[in-house]
């Protein structure tokens, strides 16, 4: 292991060897050393990791059942559809730009790097979308929603059998990680109106 | 999404009343319900850890205290007072504050990148943790790479930690630490404690 001199401060790497016994000897005297004398920072690094290990260490809780998970899915099933009365129902999103259709010149490409990126009109409101690839077969969404109250807002995405829901922060922000690729549903709801965007292929 | 990320904590919850299966489904759907149709605002952080622990709590109580009343009908064959308050042989119940520190520390962990959860689950999460020369076969990297990037994946993983438990101003991680550990007699010895570096009187 990497060995702390007497006098460096602790690591992230010492002390995890030092909690797991990994350390040799003459480690773990010199780190004991350190930590008997006046570095508060280091015995709070301590502190801080021991918890962290003890948590996960701790946290043995057996698989939860598929029946349990099936009834906590169920509540995701979408409400009945309202009477079509104006106002209550779904309204179509409009796309206004999908970065792989739009012809871009290349240095508006560079920009944009490999994520996509999607602009919709949300009546007189807007959402963009950017859809990047974290690792094969897992992306992450990341959408801005410009309307007045962007808070009361959920997004749903429902890509086969996985339904994910985001509620954007105040300045409209949000993330949805870990979305597998495929045909993708996407709805916006605020507090007025619904919003259906196209079917999407993520 | 949001189920596989919260299912844990709810399951942890609701079992420690020893309800039957059927009521463990009938909480497990009505948190997720009251979730998906009572909090859009709260964030994928501590205040949703917080409200999802409470809530299940609530319901799960209220469950066991039921049945507990219909079995004292059903064995007395009397009338039981459906009003009457939970007696002191009312049902534990488990320690939130410490499950949702877990719950917090899996929301950091389900955020790394995938090698780093590999590395972590094994080591932190497995019980036995495998031995580096098992995980070096299983990982198909060289042993001596496992300590460097065991601590650069803690360290991402604290990171995350500290954000999530961040939700909560005014209290950092270091303060939480010494004062819970200190004045929660339901809070468990931290790995401070138990390796004897947990500063002031104590």
């Amino acid at each position: 292991m990497r060995t702390p001199r007497r006098t460096a401060h602790l690591t992230t790497r010492s002390v995890l060897d030092y909690l797991e016994g990994r350390a040799g000897a003459a480690d773990r005297r010199r780190l004991e050393e350190h930590l008997a004398g006046p570095c508060p920072a280091c015995r709070a690094l301590v502190r801080e990791i021991g918890w962290v290990t003890e948590l996960m260490q701790t946290d043995r809780l057996p698989p939860v059942p598929e029946a349990l998970r099936r009834r906590a899915i169920e509540s995701f099933r979408p409400l009945p559809a309202p009477a079509a009365t104006r106002g209550s129902g779904w309204v179509a999103a409009r796309l206004l730009f999908d970065s792989i259709t739009a012809e871009l010149p290349a240095s508006v490409r560079r920009a944009v790097g490999e994520a996509r990126g999607l602009r919709y009109a949300l009546g007189d409101d807007s959402l963009e979308l950017e859809v990047e690839l974290e690792e094969p077969g897992v992306l992450t969404l990341r959408g801005r929603l410009e309307a007045p109250e962007p808070g009361q807002y959920r997004v749903d995405v429902a890509t086969g059998a996985e339904r994910f829901s985001a509620w954007p922060d105040a300045s409209g922000i949000f993330a949805i990680e870990r979305v597998p690729p495929g045909a993708a549903s996407v709805t916006v709801a605020g507090p007025a109106e619904r919003y259906r965007l196209p079917e999407l292929t993520l | 999404m949001l189920v596989r990320r919260h299912e844990r904590l709810v399951f942890a919850v609701a079992r420690s009343y020893r309800l039957s299966d059927e009521d463990l489904g009938d909480v497990f759907q009505e948190v997720f319900t009251a979730l998906v149709r009572g909090i859009p605002r709260l964030r994928d952080g501590r205040a949703l850890v917080r409200w999802l622990s409470s809530t299940t709590e609530r319901m799960a109580r209220a469950t066991a205290l039921r049945r507990r009343r219909e079995a004292a009908l059903a064995a007395s064959g009397e009338r039981a007072d459906a009003t009457a308050p939970p007696s002191a042989d009312s049902p534990v119940g488990a320690d939130l504050e410490l499950l949702e520190e877990r719950a917090l520390v899996r929301l950091a962990f389900d955020a790394l990148p995938a090698r780093c959860r590999e590395l972590l689950h094994a080591l932190f999460y497995e019980d036995p943790a495998p031995s580096y020369a098992a995980l070096s076969r299983r990982l198909r990297v060289p042993v001596g790479s496992l300590g460097p990037t065991r601590a650069r994946c803690f360290e991402r993983l604290r990171e995350a930690y500290d954000r999530l438990r961040a939700d909560e101003p005014g209290i950092t991680a270091a303060s939480r630490l010494t004062s819970t550990d200190e004045s929660d007699p339901r809070r468990t010895r931290s790995g401070a404690q138990r390796f004897g570096f947990v500063e002031g009187p104590a």
